[in-house]
């Protein structure tokens, strides 16, 4: 059921609604259906009840599920036969039920409630109104009084912007600036992009990710909690709801700075860096290049216009920003809720919405510096009825109606006009950002204003980037590998998975407990004081169990508990690293609070829970032990129970009854208490170093006694002692990391791990594609039932698919064995880069190539085809991959080791090497025994 | 394999980090015997 404002209830309860969608809970109606309201008072008028009942039953009938609210508002002595009589219109088993038709007694809602009713209505209908057909008919959409602009004859322009010239791996799309620190997309209306190659600007608390096409997203505090616009996740249409416009006033002609979402008649040259992207066009005489970044703290984006006039003649013309306001996770959730006023303080539109349980007080903000503008705050208005944004009504008319308020359908729009002599430039700055309350967006708003503020947070930004990707660079023979390391992985890793924790495929917003302990480890070169963060936030999110939650909300701390049964322990993992390459020992005396919440019921996979904070805490040490002690949980085989999934969420069926064994997680865990033993040392913790010594030779006999299959080592067993990863499957015979962790672990028997390795190299290295599979074969007929990796269509994702962090771990492996070959092998089929390089490889491959997947297809007809980009714990176990195994640097408190396992082919390579104040230029010569 | 490091000889690849605000030139020499990886005997047949 649309939102029509002409139907909803009056401004004045709007505005004095002070309740959320829990206020209904009480009532028995959840508010996440659309809900119409029949106030019935004179029971002459019960036609109006038999009315919408039978509405309600159409509605049912065509699948649209509408809870009907019938409020009783008899008051003399005849209620009770008014309220019987209309119970008896409506069908017992829709009665009280979502979807179905609630009639409740209105003097038994308080006044608070009943404005809260009226306010959440999409339909109000009250008996006193008259008919349904009055309240059609009284009701009309009010008209847009501001005239439509005059077209002239005007000569046109054609002259296109040059485009970029010695681009590096250029594959008729784009390519790779010089430096290697930008990616420049060519695009028009007839040559796209083959996906949206995107760019995630964030930083800790608010971020965007726009297209090459300039289609938008942003996010403050939470990028799926608490969206400024909307996240569409589509691929095909990349729409957004952002949009910014030039228009020429003579002509009535109008295009966006960008390809979408209305295109002008030449190229766009788009440039996406770090922390920033650029959007260069010419039309019609008219350059524009609109600058997009957010500040490196605060929840503010900019997009700085810059208009100049190279037409030989004078102009006047138009520039139009244009924000749909979600305010939550959807629109959809939200339409209703939304106020939008003019700050008095600031001068900015600020957006509201009471109605979020959890952000209510927020507020954000969409401003421009000129004060010639004018705007409106009404969707229906600035697109028109069944427009687009591609040609909206309102950029055809001479200006913004000035539109604000409640009840409407919310957007904001602010234009500016201006004149432009031949040869002048303007700048226009658009800020779009968000404070805590009214009084915080007004600060933010009032300290951005301006072009020296935008100007001064763009430096910050770029001297950011700049710094903090300098911490490590390389100089190689081969210039996709220098591509991808000099940048983009810690790019990728910093400011899509840990801080923005969003991507176009995928907008979760929370903190995965293992996925973000992953990312920062390969920050440790770069920037150990996050990694440091990271550990000890992680910390606090550990039920006094030992458990952790799997994955959770900020601010909120809302999440999930579950029987997954890897997460807690890459707490140790991180620590035992962080510990032992930095030697910043103090970390394990940080103390963190515990959190808690009610233990799983028998059967229950998981469930999802705001869990309070303990009143006690313990050292990051302990929190670690707790955690290795809880993976103390064996099976049948002496091997660890794999629960509802290990690293592989997918196998959440293997083990979902408390007896399947994971032989992945046995080697993990053995990898764990060895590293974890010599800090338990470090900390004198004698006792806990002999245990973890104790229980990995144990683990370690038993993977030899049981996992091995006979040319590589079995995955797992499932809850019915069913084999997974075995030659007796008929379906995944092998999975890959069980392969790769014999090596990484140390685990393997060493008479075994050559030919496990050699196993993996020939059943899941596809030469041809260039994938490296997770597993072979995948899922599809057999009658294993592992959970829900089976619903991924053969070939795809973790079901048989690339996924990229296992086909890292492989090389890693490989790297370990020292087998040089097959490492740059395998590093070359991985790196994105090499999929990109010419218009043959990008056709296939269709994804950004400057970013890594976290999945590549598998099988016809999709084979080669990169899956979901930017939001995966790939990237950065591929800069390590790079960094510490090819490269071989291994650094150890203030010592480096260089153990590179690099191509005998190469005579050199360069690493320049940031070690806190100091540079090293460390020079590798290689000189092989064959003389080359 | 050797290490020279700021013209000090090393007996292994490590270099000793100094946080002294300086840049430093480090040269290493690797002496890589190029054998082929040991492929076990089953998958030869």
């Amino acid at each position: 059921m649309f939102i029509n404002s002409v139907f909803r209830a009056d401004a004045a309860i709007l505005i004095s609604n002070h309740r959320g969608q829990s206020g209904l809970w009480g009532y028995s109606i959840s508010g996440d259906l659309p809900i119409v309201l029949l106030k019935i008072e004179d029971h002459a008028n019960m036609h109006l009840v038999k009315q919408l009942v039978q509405a309600h039953a159409y509605w049912r009938l065509k699948g649209l599920a509408v809870d009907l609210v019938i409020w009783n508002e008899e008051h003399n002595v005849y209620r009770q036969d008014f309220q019987n009589e209309i119970d008896a219109l409506i069908p017992v088993e829709y009665k009280d039920r979502p979807g179905g038709v609630f009639v409740r007694a209105a003097d038994q809602i308080s006044h608070e409630d009943r404005i809260l009713f009226q306010t959440v209505a999409r339909i109000n209908i009250s008996d006193s109104g008259g008919t349904l057909a009055d309240h059609i008919k009284r009701k009309q959409l009010p008209k847009v009084i501001i005239p439509y602009i005059t077209p002239v004859q005007t000569i046109k322009s054609i002259t296109p912007i040059e485009l970029p010239k010695d681009l590096i791996f250029y594959n008729g799309k784009g390519g790779f600036a010089a430096d290697g620190n930008e990616y420049v997309i060519v695009v028009d209306d007839k040559n796209k992009t083959p996906a949206p190659w995107v760019n995630v600007i964030a930083n800790p608390n608010f971020g965007t990710v726009i297209s090459e096409s300039g289609t938008a997203y942003t996010w403050t505090e939470n990028a799926h909690e608490l969206r400024l616009t909307p996240w569409k996740n589509d691929p095909v249409c990349d729409k957004g709801g952002e949009a910014f416009y030039i228009r020429d006033y003579e002509s009535g002609q109008f295009w966006s700075t960008t390809l979408l979402p209305s295109g002008g008649e030449t190229p766009y040259v788009t440039r996406h860096g770090f922390g920033y992207s650029v959007f260069e066009h010419i039309e019609d005489g008219i350059y524009s290049e609109m600058t997009v970044y957010v500040d490196l703290e605060a929840a503010v984006k900019f997009n700085v216009l810059k208009i100049r006039n190279q037409s030989g003649r004078s102009r006047k013309l138009s520039a139009t920003g244009y924000i749909e306001w979600v305010l939550d996770s959807s629109r959809w959730k939200t339409i209703m809720h939304i106020h939008t006023e003019i700050d008095p303080d600031s001068g900015a539109v600020f957006a509201k919405n009471p109605y979020n349980t959890e952000f209510n007080n927020r507020v954000a903000f969409f401003d421009v510096d000129n004060l010639k503008k004018s705007f409106t705050c009404d969707r229906a208005e600035f697109i028109g009825r069944n427009g687009t944004l591609q040609n909206p009504d309102a950029m055809s008319r001479q200006k913004l109606s000035g539109k604000i308020g409640l009840a409407l359908d919310p957007c904001t729009a602010i234009q500016v006009p201006f004149d432009l002599a031949d040869g002048e430039e303007k700048e226009i700055i658009f800020r779009l950002g968000a404070g805590k309350n009214s009084h915080d967006a007004s600060s933010i708003v009032k300290q951005f204003k301006g072009s020296v503020a935008a100007s001064d947070s763009f430096e910050k930004v770029k001297k950011y980037w700049k710094h903090t990707v300098s911490a490590l660079q390389i100089e190689t023979p081969d210039a996709a590998l220098n591509m991808i390391t000099n940048g983009w992985l810690t790019y990728q890793t910093l400011s899509a998975r840990l801080w923005g924790r969003s991507g176009f495929y995928q907008s979760g917003g929370a903190f995965g407990f293992r996925d973000q302990l992953q990312d920062v480890m390969s920050l440790l070169q770069v920037a150990p004081q996050l990694a440091r963060e990271q550990i000890l936030l992680c910390a606090s999110r550990q039920f006094k169990e030992g458990d952790v939650q799997h994955w959770w909300h900020p601010p909120t701390g809302n999440g999930v508990r579950t029987y997954c049964s890897d997460d807690f322990l890459w707490l140790p993992f991180a620590t035992a690293l962080y510990v032992l390459q930095t030697e910043d020992f103090s970390i394990l005396n940080e103390p963190a609070y515990f959190i808690e919440g009610r233990q799983l019921n028998h059967g229950e996979e998981s469930y999802y829970d705001t869990p309070v904070k303990s009143v006690s805490a313990a050292k990051l040490y302990d929190h670690c032990v707790l955690a290795i002690k809880h993976g103390f949980k064996y099976g049948e085989h002496g091997l660890p129970l794999i629960g509802t999934g290990d690293w592989n969420d997918g196998f959440d069926k293997v083990g979902n009854k408390g007896k399947g064994e994971s032989v992945w997680m046995a080697f993990f865990l053995y990898d764990i208490l060895t590293r974890f033993e010599p800090v338990a040392r470090i900390q004198n913790d004698l006792e806990f170093a002999d245990e973890c010594k104790k229980q990995a030779q144990q683990l370690k006999e038993n993977i030899d006694k049981h996992a091995w299959d006979g040319h590589w080592y079995k995955r797992a067993w499932f809850d019915d002692g069913t084999q997974l990863g075995s030659s007796v499957n008929e379906e995944c015979k092998i999975d890959s990391i069980a392969q790769s962790w014999s090596v990484l672990s140390g685990a393997g028997n060493t008479r075994r791990i050559d030919t496990a390795m050699e196993s993996a190299y020939k059943n899941l290295v596809q030469k041809d594609t260039e994938i490296i599979q997770l597993l072979e074969p995948p899922f599809d007929k057999s009658d294993l039932n592992p959970g829900y990796i089976k619903g991924y269509v053969p070939g795809v994702r973790e079901n048989g698919g690339q996924y990229t962090h296992a086909a890292v771990w492989l090389t890693m492996a490989f790297a370990k064995l020292g087998d040089h070959k097959r490492v740059w092998e395998l590093l070359n089929m991985i790196n994105p880069v090499n999929h990109g390089k010419t218009a043959e490889e990008i056709a296939v491959y269709k994804v950004e190539p400057y970013v890594i997947a976290a999945d590549v297809y598998a099988r016809t007809p999709h084979a080669g085809r990169g899956g979901w980009t930017w939001y995966t714990g790939s990237a950065g176990w591929m800069y390590r991959l790079i960094t510490e195994s090819f490269l071989g640097l291994q650094k150890k408190g203030s010592k480096l080791k260089v153990v590179p396992c690099i191509p005998v082919t190469w005579e050199s390579f360069t690493v320049h090497y940031r070690y806190k104040n100091s540079v090293y230029h460390i020079v590798v010569t290689q000189n092989n025994s064959t003389g080359k | 394999m050797t290490c020279t490091a700021d013209g000090k000889r090393q007996e292994d690849n490590t270099i000793t980090l100094i946080d002294d605000g300086k840049e430093h030139n480090v040269q290493i020499m690797m002496f890589t015997i190029a054998v082929a990886p040991k492929i076990p005997e089953e998958f030869l047949k």
